[in-house]
């Protein structure tokens, strides 16, 4: 028995297990293994607010993941086609803030964000705006959150598979009359595929279950099935639900990411 | 003669300049009696020691300093910043404490877990202090188990320089046109049952009323205002919110707007007019208490109408002790944020604990609500 | 006119010089070749023609026109480069269609073409194959196909043959040769492999540290190098030093006779004998030779067709190719010879 294979059990497995258990009504309130399987908790996942919230975080998640696509691109590039230095020190910038909890991140993007955050602060000394805006609590300062934490994961493999891209076929894509549009259509973009691949699923499976996020920038519009399953835990005490509701997470990222894996990336080749 | 010399002397000595909060001569002359008690009491346990586990800034410790004076018992004092924390360490039966801090809502569950002890009434002499509103709650029937220590209310803190009209009720914060012009600046507590019963509060119904019409009538209500709240916030973001001018106004619980009125002298605190949630702290003694006699000594010295007076008046918290009145300060005794008047007394409930059916009710109104 | 001209062309990096004031011109339907070591430049050159390097300073002329300031995809030059650069995320079809693409020609116009060119290179029907599913070989004959399709006024050639083995570089030598001849586009082939160069060009430029050396055929760079560098370069020679005499001589500081040169290259007062070894003979047979001298054998290697003799003459040893049959003994005395015209007199640079 190596030690990652009991690790791996104690931490990953058996907490995964009473989640199971729970979410089939195998365990009753006093704690307590019964072996009879009830699926009520997934009927009321359907006739509950649940479906609606989910619907939410799967809107949020592809906004977040498109988003730092568009952003996190050209990023990367930028810094693909640096030289040495110049691409280290780049890299260094966007990996900095991983140096900080992503906990103090949140709260910094508040402290920017806030009615006495710097943005109002600046414009309300301008004489631009009279009163201080309302930036926060909703659910563009979510998004904007978001796409804050995650754009490094979009980056870090773009950037990978950027790399690799040897220049010379760029170079052969120019000198067969491809300007510089399309040999980013044809070269450049299929090439990275897979590192858009690696970068929107880093970014979306996280995000779709992202709870703090939401819970600190976010207002009334903005309760996603992280909030959903922190609520029923830890508010509403009902563990049976909960689990539920988590286990119909998990089997729903699995299964888009499966059908993501099937359809999207196709194998990877390497320039010659 | 000479004992009671060297008694007030002690006191003398030791009060005043505690964590910059001064007793008065008054409550030290009070003090004297029960002291003598103690002494007496003091001298023939063989426990010399108790440890009391608690909410941290819930005591003056001028009181400890003088109960272990007095006693010759020592105080280990440990506090918490959260109960989950404290029903963490408790709920092993293994922690080591003998007289436990528990919120109201969390001692049936702890009752049931097997941590708690049964108090021995006989060690308990000034249980007679306690206000009868306050005996027999429904979490605790009988107070086998546990016995207030200091309430408070949920209800509505608010920024006095910003809000132009006082808020008076549960109207005030849940009617849209009312809160409209606070839109995004307004936020309600992010629990379950305490904007449902501050729905339910303003509807003129109880706030543990579990009717289905008129707990659907309650999300209508929450529904309409849902547009113009900022968010649904616990203390840690209503707090510094309110503080912060980020939050105008915000259903909270009464301790902690008065911390936040110490970092912002504008913030105030209402109870609202048509009653809101009262919620109880209280002493227990657990199961596998190493000194359950000095348990009880201590829970009886609490009981002891100018100790807890003190208590209050340093921490501005309501207790629940009826002869206790006559020590409380005025600024204490007459702020309608901590003692109500009587009329909206009559109507503050305590939280009754919710049976499985009736949770999942309030599940399903409160998912409608935050989802 | 030229089809591809340069005139002074400098390119430097950082401090360094790349290229240093090349001017050349290359006329339609040649084979030319930059021949040269690692780093003399000549990649860089080829690269400029391309587009895919600015000059910073001198003219890059296509034909008329000045090249300068236009884009690499808006010349038109087709480039095979050193390697290849196929486009692994295309089939061979799309590889070479690809430019044609890009001109917009029209699918079943592609098509057609893109069949011709793979008959073209010797890979019919290849076209649904993957770019991992070739040989070395195949693969050179994809990016040829490639850079050909659009049928380029001139086509550039950056070491195309490197990485392949001997006998496939030698059978693809003579295709390129073919394709060049059947095509007549202008080829501009950058090698380091002077076998190759003398191979297949029409013209070879020989380069180093960024400067063109000498500009001739494989023949004259060969018999008539007009640097040290080229004849040392270019196969094997021998390096005499003295200076010119009177015209048609040359003496040699440690030898006692002068040397008969050819006229052409008097004034020279400090240079070197350039004279390879299978041009030296060695006694019996000097009938007619120019030059005599007395020899000492010092060393015989066989090379199998033939042998490698060091002989001292004066004080100087020279290297000798000589029919293996010739019975040679070393420290054997004996006579070698050599005529006139198959020595050069090169002005002799220090530090060589």
């Amino acid at each position: 028995m190596s030690p990652t294979v009991i690790y791996l059990a104690v931490f990953f497995f058996a907490p995964f297990v009473i989640v199971l258990l729970y979410a089939f009504g195998m365990i009753d309130i006093h704690r307590q293994l019964h072996f009879v399987v009830s699926l009520d908790y997934y009927f009321d996942f359907f006739s509950s607010v649940a479906p609606l919230v989910f619907g939410r975080s799967l809107l949020m998640a592809l906004a977040t993941t498109a988003a730092c696509l568009v952003l996190g691109y050209p990023m990367s590039y930028y810094i693909a086609v640096k030289s040495g230095r110049q691409r280290e020190t780049l890299m260094l910038l966007v990996i900095i803030p991983f140096w900080v909890s992503f906990l103090l991140r949140t709260y910094a993007l508040m402290t920017i964000l806030d009615v006495n955050g710097i943005i109002n602060v600046t414009l309300l000394s301008l004489g631009l705006i009279s009163q201080p805006l309302n930036l926060m609590y909703n659910t563009q300062a979510v998004l904007l959150g978001m796409v804050y934490n995650y754009l490094p994961f979009m980056i870090l493999p773009l950037y990978a598979s950027m790399e690799k891209l040897d220049k010379a076929l760029l170079e052969a894509a120019g000198s067969l009359g491809a300007g510089p549009a399309r040999s980013f259509l044809h070269v450049t973009l299929p090439l990275t595929r897979s590192g858009i691949g690696a970068g929107s699923i880093l970014v979306f499976v996280p995000a779709v279950g992202e709870f703090i996020i939401p819970q600190l920038l976010g207002g009334t519009e903005s309760f996603m099935i992280g909030n959903l399953i922190w609520t029923l835990f830890l508010k509403a005490r009902n563990l049976w639900f909960g689990s539920a509701v988590s286990i119909i997470l998990i089997a729903l990222v699995v299964l888009m990411v499966a059908l993501y894996m099937k359809y999207i990336t196709k194998g990877e080749e390497m320039a010659i | 003669m000479a004992a009671t010399g060297v008694a007030g002397a002690a006191v003398g000595a030791v009060a005043g300049n505690y964590y910059g909060a001064q007793t008065t001569r008054s409550e030290e002359e009070n003090l004297k009696a029960q002291l003598e008690e103690l002494k007496k009491r003091g001298a023939l346990l063989p426990e010399k020691e108790v440890r009391v586990y608690t909410w941290s800034e819930y005591i003056h410790d001028y009181l400890i300093e003088v109960f272990k004076m007095n006693t010759g018992i020592n105080v280990v004092y440990d506090t918490f910043e959260s109960p989950d924390e404290m029903r963490a360490k408790v709920s092993t039966g293994q922690s080591g404490y003998d007289v436990v801090m528990v919120p109201d809502y969390m001692v049936p569950e702890m009752i049931e877990l097997g941590v708690l002890a049964e108090l021995d009434t006989a060690q308990l002499p000034n249980i007679i202090h306690l206000d009868d509103k306050f005996k027999n709650p429904a979490f605790d029937p009988g107070n086998k188990y546990s016995i207030p220590y200091l309430w408070g209310t949920t209800g509505i803190g608010w920024n006095s320089a910003k809000v132009t009209e006082p808020i008076m009720s549960w109207a005030d914060v849940l009617e849209p046109d009312k809160v409209r012009k606070y839109e995004k600046t307004v936020t309600m507590l992010e629990e379950m049952r305490e904007p449902i019963a501050a729905a339910l509060k303003y509807l003129g119904y109880s706030l543990n009323d579990t009717d289905d019409a008129h707990l659907e009538e309650a999300k209508q209500i929450l529904l309409k205002q849902k547009p113009y709240l900022a968010k649904f916030a616990g203390a840690n973001e209503y707090i510094p919110g309110l503080a912060g001018l980020r939050f105008m106004i915000s259903q909270a619980y009464s301790g902690d707007v008065f911390v936040a009125a110490d970092e912002n002298p504008d913030i105030k605190y209402t109870i609202p007019d048509e009653g809101c949630t009262l919620w109880v702290d209280n002493m227990t003694v657990t199961k596998n208490a190493p000194h359950p006699v000095a348990a009880h000594m201590w829970v009886n010295y609490i009981l002891d109408p100018t100790v807890i007076a003190i208590i209050s008046n340093v921490r501005y918290y309501a207790n629940p002790n009826k002869d206790a009145f006559p020590f409380l300060n005025k600024d204490v005794a007459e702020d309608p944020a901590i003692y109500p008047p009587e009329d909206v007394y009559k109507k503050l409930e305590i939280l009754k604990p919710a049976t499985p059916e009736e949770l999942e009710k309030y599940q399903k109104v409160w998912l409608e609500v935050v989802g | 006119m030229f089809e591809v001209e340069l005139v002074n062309v400098v390119k430097r990096f950082g401090t360094v010089m790349a290229v240093d004031h090349v001017s050349l011109g290359i006329r339609k339907n040649e084979f030319y070749s930059f021949l040269g070591p690692s780093g003399c430049g000549k990649t860089t050159t080829l690269r400029m023609i391309a587009g895919l390097e600015d000059p910073d300073e001198g003219i890059v002329k296509l034909g008329e026109t000045v090249a300068n300031d236009i884009p690499p995809y808006k010349r038109n030059v087709g480039i095979v480069f050193q390697h290849l650069a196929l486009f692994p995320h295309m089939s061979v079809f799309d590889n070479i269609a690809f430019g044609l693409k890009m001109a917009g020609m029209e699918k079943d116009a592609i098509r057609k073409k893109v069949d011709e060119s793979l008959e073209l290179v010797g890979l019919p029907g290849y076209g649904d194959r993957r770019i991992n599913q070739l040989s070395g070989g195949q693969q050179q004959r994809v990016g040829i196909a490639r850079a050909m399709v659009r049928e380029p006024g001139v086509l550039l050639l950056d070491e195309p043959l490197g990485p392949l083995d001997l006998k496939i570089r030698q059978h693809m030598q003579l295709e390129l040769k073919r394709i060049q001849k059947q095509v007549g586009t202008t080829f501009i082939y950058v090698t380091h492999d002077q076998g190759e160069a003398l191979t297949m060009s029409d013209n070879i430029a020989v380069m180093n540290n960024g400067r063109v050396e000498q500009i001739g055929s494989p023949r004259d760079i060969y018999e008539r190098p007009k640097t040290q560098f080229v004849a040392n370069f270019i196969g094997e020679t021998n390096f005499l030093e003295g200076t010119s005499g009177v015209p048609g001589t040359f003496v040699c500081k440690d030898l006692p006779n002068r040397i008969l040169v050819e006229d052409g290259e008097e004034g020279i007062r400090e240079g070197v004998l350039s004279i390879r070894p299978e041009r030296v003979s060695i006694a019996p047979d000097l009938r007619g030779l120019d030059n005599l001298f007395d020899a000492r054998v010092e060393d015989v290697v066989y090379q199998g067709s033939h042998v490698v003799v060091s002989v001292k003459v004066g004080r100087n040893l020279l290297k000798i190719r000589a029919n293996p049959a010739v019975p040679l003994k070393v420290r054997e005395k004996t006579r070698i010879g050599w005529n006139k015209t198959d020595a050069t007199v090169i002005k002799l640079e220090k530090d060589r």
